[in-house]
């Protein structure tokens, strides 16, 4: 049996400890952010439902750390067939708000989204740990972005901007440790650059000629360096295009990123907003239920989104640093496991997972100062909401899945 | 490449990706909530304090008796939340058929683009309940307060009137405005996101501070009096206008001011802005005759003529410096007091040529013509008295019968003051007291002397002058038998400015006397502008003075109110029988203080409708009636609202801070004697009366040592 194997002082309580912190604050962050001054009463229903979560998702990432990875390994492609149905089923509920994210059983409710992450990440670490895969050959780079397309096709259909892009975000880190070479992750990267430079022209005709440049220096051939220059030339004819028929909100959300505030009461409000909660709480914050942008609700969805704002607002600048460094601690950590991994299997999960967490704390945290765009990503661990909540954990049990088993003995 | 070297480089590369992302986060978090803090806090602060403006209480306004002129009515205002109105036309419809105004008025008023519009505002609380049934989204009903005289059209002049958000804008109202007003209170609460206020946050709340009750020297039943003969007069002689001012010589104090045409202040829309003017203050005229005994003191005083000086009149006409001087009846030799009595102008202008022009000007304005008096109210002139470098010859003889000099009433009635006090010209008072509500009453006015403008002796032979007037000259009908009345009439030329020349058709009759002649008490000033049929001010205004009199002298007996201290010898005619008294006036009295009255002359009384205010009484005032008869007292409610009253609380045995505490929370006033604890109050505890009446608390100290212990 794998358990005997395990000694308990191998257990990666470091992190467990870490994640449990984070977890707490989180706690202290919701009551906060449910907190109403007229009403004041102890139980609020937010705060015992995110307990109740809690709960659950502890069992769940304990019991995803003893699973051995080669049954993890072995269901791979189901979980990822599970989670790829339950999205298509979104389709079947009614919208609420305009938008297909949930599932609801009874008056129990769950996105799918959240789960899809893992089940992608699942299929895509069975995928490239194959002994048969060979990173150069452009089949299998295709077929990994295929089992990422797939889940992000259907969630931007949702529509759901902001998870969507956590799949662009997270499949070119595990395909960089997978093994892709350097030069194939430029002429990846590189349309996305093109597609944002897109919007001026100028950027666009620089970011050309330092890609020609680029492309040659990686000596490839002149086929390469004219596929990749007129696959980038065309995304940056073809973006003014996609941009016209995209969601006004969504083009709301980009545009407020770039520094266009369109109205004070759409997305612009909620980061000036934010921004004005992060900024008035200072070095040491404002102090548990005094922050006046949480109290009187100028903060937008603060127990969710900007939970973020509401700890900086009470608890200053020393407590986001913490939490920050909290933060920084598990990826670190993350990609410390990945790289000692027993296995490739395992190592692909642990720096996948760590990338997904990463990606969420980096837009999340980006988005409440006003640095990236909002995008409705919540932060892991922390913001309320059971589906994230239940993800992030499962995330992390993959790691620590991973660390404990990093010895062989 | 080994693998740990593969992960070592990947590792590298990924942590470094990591580190470019964090050290970004972390600069704009510092730049955020380290650097640009302040602006965010002042952000932060700006959208959550709201500050609300907390009104304060305008004082009332009360007569000497402390009768009400001006008090505070609870009323309703209707207003809307326009972002909350889902269908204007519906609701256009619905306020169409409330209001009564058309739907296409609503309508236009509803798609404002304001976010809060007033629909109508002072309306009746009947009202509000249909207006709450309607059920339109975002209408609310605002309580405010109105100003309400309950005196209307009486002493609208002197009290004035003001603005529907309570700015003084005339009288009283407008000069003491910074008194009546207060101060505003100021809240600062927080509000959320959608503006809603949070209550119980700690910033601290100044109370709104209530201003001052005024009292005015004004007597309302004077004030009732001047108007209702003043009217009588106007309509006898289809005249245009009229002014009755009464004041107490001894003193200055102002006792009424009535101006006609006049307006109802709780209804001004009704009347035209000319009727609001005061002219007792405004209006600067010539004075005609009434000048004379104040052109004659300078004669006396300078010791130029004695009364019994004789000076030829010319049989009325005469001529000096190619002008023609006419005397309505012509006289030969006159002495100096029938100069007066009979109002000869010759004999005046005769006169003026032994004065020097200096000494002349010098007596003008030391009666104080061509100054404002000062009174405490708005729009006062100073009239016209012109410097001697621009006299021509015929300025002195002009002057001396009140030509060529320009007055206001209030100037006339203060000069002729000065003849009646023994020599001097006092300050005009309007204001009798002011008080805070928890605060007792306290007199302000004292009287103020400008100047002595002559000694007593010339005084005295002016006043015997003026007598001779009324008892055997010009003013014979304002006699009053049993009285010494001392007065002069006057009937002047009007002047048109259009046409730059004296009407001799239109006249401005005046007389001016007071009562009793030596050491008098009231002096009336009747001014009636261009009367038709009859003009002399011997009839128009003299007969008006005596009927105003008359009944200043009934009330006067009847009530021998301390403030006057009058020494009235009462005429025969009015004279109580054993079995008779004379009815008080009752009208307009609050209904406590009239059955109070009456009870102290062991009448019986019924009164009828159960309000607040005496609106008639039978029988009337002044009529003779049997000790045994019943008076019916008609009454009326200030405010339809039952709330307008309020129960006495029980006081006695308390504190004084906390008796005023408890007059405080039933919004009584209170008159506190003496100190320590409460061992009399008055009316008593339990008793029903309005809102803002005073109540009056005996105190007497206790040595208690358990609650000075405790205090």
């Amino acid at each position: 049996m794998e358990f005997r194997r395990l000694k308990i002082t191998s257990f990666d309580y470091l992190t467990l400890i870490v994640v449990l912190i984070l977890v707490l604050i989180g706690m202290v962050a919701i009551y906060s952010s449910t907190y109403h001054i007229d009403e004041g009463s102890v139980l609020k229903s937010n705060f015992s439902k995110q307990l109740i979560w809690i709960s659950i998702s502890l069992i769940f990432m304990i019991a995803i750390i003893f699973i051995d990875p080669k049954y993890l390994r072995m269901f791979s492609y189901t979980i990822y067939g599970i989670t790829i149905f339950l999205l298509l089923l979104t389709y079947l509920f009614p919208p609420s708000a305009g938008v297909q994210r949930w599932i609801s059983i009874g008056s129990f409710q769950f996105q799918p989204s959240e789960f899809a992450k893992i089940g992608a990440l699942l299929a895509l670490a069975k995928y490239l740990s194959e002994e048969r895969r060979n990173l150069n050959a452009f089949k299998d780079i295709v077929m990994a972005f295929l089992i990422v397309l797939i889940p992000f096709l259907l969630i931007v259909r949702q529509p759901d901007l902001g998870t969507s892009l956590v799949f662009v975000g997270f499949i070119l880190p595990v395909l960089y440790w997978a093994g892709l070479p350097t030069f194939l992750l430029v002429a990846i990267l590189a349309p996305f650059i093109s597609l944002i430079s897109a919007f001026n022209f100028y950027t666009f005709f620089v970011a050309m000629i330092i890609f020609m440049f680029i492309f040659y220096m990686f000596r490839r051939g002149l086929q390469f360096v004219i596929f990749n220059m007129l696959l980038n030339i065309g995304v940056g004819l073809i973006t003014p295009i996609i941009w016209s028929k995209l969601h006004q909100y969504q083009r709301h959300r980009i545009l407020t990123y770039l520094g266009i505030e369109l109205d004070i009461q759409g997305t612009g409000y909620q980061v000036i907003q934010s921004k004005v909660a992060v900024g008035s709480g200072g070095l040491w914050g404002k102090g548990f239920l005094e922050g006046t942008q949480t109290q009187l609700r100028f903060l937008p969805a603060q127990h969710t989104d900007f939970i973020f704002s509401v700890i900086a607002e009470e608890f200053g600048f020393i407590g986001i640093s913490f939490i920050l460094l909290l933060f920084i601690f598990i990826i670190l950590r993350g990609i410390f496991i990945a790289s000692k991994a027993r296995s490739k299997f395992s190592s692909l999960i642990s720096i996948g997972a760590t990338t997904i967490i990463g990606l969420h704390v980096m837009i999340n945290v980006g988005m409440t100062v006003g640095i990236m765009p909002v995008t409705g990503i919540p932060l892991p661990l922390i913001s309320y909401g059971g589906s994230s909540l239940m993800t992030s954990m499962l995330l992390i049990g993959l790691i620590i899945n991973t660390s404990i088993r990093r010895y062989r003995y | 490449m080994s693998r740990v070297e593969h992960y070592i480089n990947r590792m590298i590369f990924i942590i470094l990706c990591l580190l470019i992302f964090s050290a970004v986060l972390v600069i704009r978090i510092i730049q955020i909530q380290l650097i640009e803090r302040g602006y965010y806090l002042k952000f932060a602060e700006e959208q959550y304090k709201s500050e609300k403006k907390l009104d304060s209480n305008r004082g009332e306004i009360l007569d000497r008796n402390l009768q009400y002129l001006a008090v505070n009515k609870p009323v309703f205002s209707v207003g809307i939340d326009l972002s909350k109105l889902t269908d204007p036309y519906d609701a256009a419809s619905k306020l169409s058929e409330t209001f009564g105004d058309s739907i296409q008025y609503y309508f236009t008023l509803l798609t404002n683009s304001k976010k809060f519009i007033w629909i109508k505002r002072s309306i009746e609380d009947s009202l509000t309940h249909k207006i709450q049934s309607l059920q339109i989204p975002g209408i609310s009903i605002v309580r405010e307060t109105r100003r309400v005289y309950p005196e209307g059209k009486i002493a609208a002049h002197v009290v004035g009137f003001t603005d529907i958000d309570m700015n003084g804008l005339n009288g009283i109202e407008q000069s003491m405005d910074h008194m009546l007003k207060g101060s505003h209170g100021l809240a600062i609460n927080q509000k959320d996101a959608l503006g809603k206020n949070i209550a119980g946050t700690s910033h601290p709340v100044q109370e709104a501070k209530s201003g001052k009750n005024i009292v005015l020297t004004i007597d309302i039943s004077f004030q009732r009096y001047a108007t209702e003969e003043l009217e009588k007069t106007l309509s006898d002689y289809d005249a245009e206008s009229g002014i009755v001012c009464i004041i107490n010589p001894q003193n200055g104090e102002i006792l009424a001011m009535c101006n006609l045409p006049t307006f109802d202040p709780n209804d001004r829309s009704r009347s035209s802005n000319h009727s609001w003017r005061n002219r007792t203050i405004t209006d600067a005229f010539e004075p005609g005759s009434t000048f004379k005994p104040i052109f004659m003191s300078s004669l006396l005083e300078e010791g130029i003529k004695k009364p019994d000086d004789i000076v030829f009149c010319h049989n009325g006409k005469y001529t000096i410096y190619n002008r023609e001087i006419q005397d309505i009846h012509g006289y030969g030799w006159l002495s100096i007091d029938k100069i007066i009595a009979n109002s000869s102008n010759i004999g005046m202008s005769k006169l003026s040529l032994e004065v020097k022009q200096d000494i002349i000007y010098q007596y003008a304005r030391d009666f104080g013509f061509g100054v404002k008096t000062g009174i405490e109210l708005i729009g006062e002139i100073p009239g016209t008295l012109k410097s001697t470098l621009d006299w021509s010859r015929h300025t002195p003889i002009a002057m001396s019968t009140g030509y060529e000099v320009s007055v206001t009433a209030l100037q006339m009635a203060m000069a002729y003051g000065a003849i009646a006090n023994g020599g001097n010209l006092l300050k005009p008072q309007i204001l009798l007291a002011d008080y805070e509500s928890t605060h007792p009453i306290i007199r302000r006015s004292e009287p103020v002397v400008i100047r002595r403008v002559m000694s007593t002796e010339t005084s005295q032979m002016l006043v015997d002058m003026l007598k001779e007037v009324v008892d055997d000259g010009t003013g014979t009908r304002a006699q009053i038998a049993g009285i010494d009345v001392a007065g002069k009439t006057g009937t002047a030329w009007r002047y048109d400015p259009k046409l730059k020349e004296y009407s001799y058709r239109e006249f401005r009759s005046s007389f001016i006397g007071f009562f009793p002649a030596y050491d008098p008490e009231i002096l009336i000033l009747v001014m009636i502008d261009n009367p038709r049929g009859d003009y002399y001010g011997g009839i128009v205004a003299a007969s008006t003075f005596k009927r105003i009199a008359l009944k200043i002298i009934r009330k006067m007996q009847i009530e021998s109110k301390p403030s006057f201290k009058s020494k009235i010898i009462l005429a025969e005619a009015n004279q109580p029988h054993e079995s008779t008294v004379t009815l008080p006036d009752l009208v307009s009295r609050r209904i406590d203080f009239a059955t109070e009255i009456l009870d102290d002359m062991g009448l019986e009384f019924n009164v009828m409708d159960n309000g607040d205010i005496v609106i008639s009484q039978h029988p009337a005032p002044g009529s003779l009636v049997d000790r045994n008869s019943v008076v019916q007292l008609n009454t009326k409610s200030l405010n339809a609202k039952d709330d307008t009253y309020t129960t006495v609380p029980k006081v006695i045995g308390k504190t004084v801070r906390e008796a005023l505490k408890s007059f405080a929370q039933s919004n009584l006033h209170v008159l506190v004697r003496g100190s320590g604890r409460v061992v009399r109050q008055e009316p008593e505890a339990g008793s029903r009366i309005r809102r803002g009446a005073r109540c009056v608390i005996d105190c007497e100290p206790t040595m208690n040592l358990a609650e000075f212990v405790s205090w």
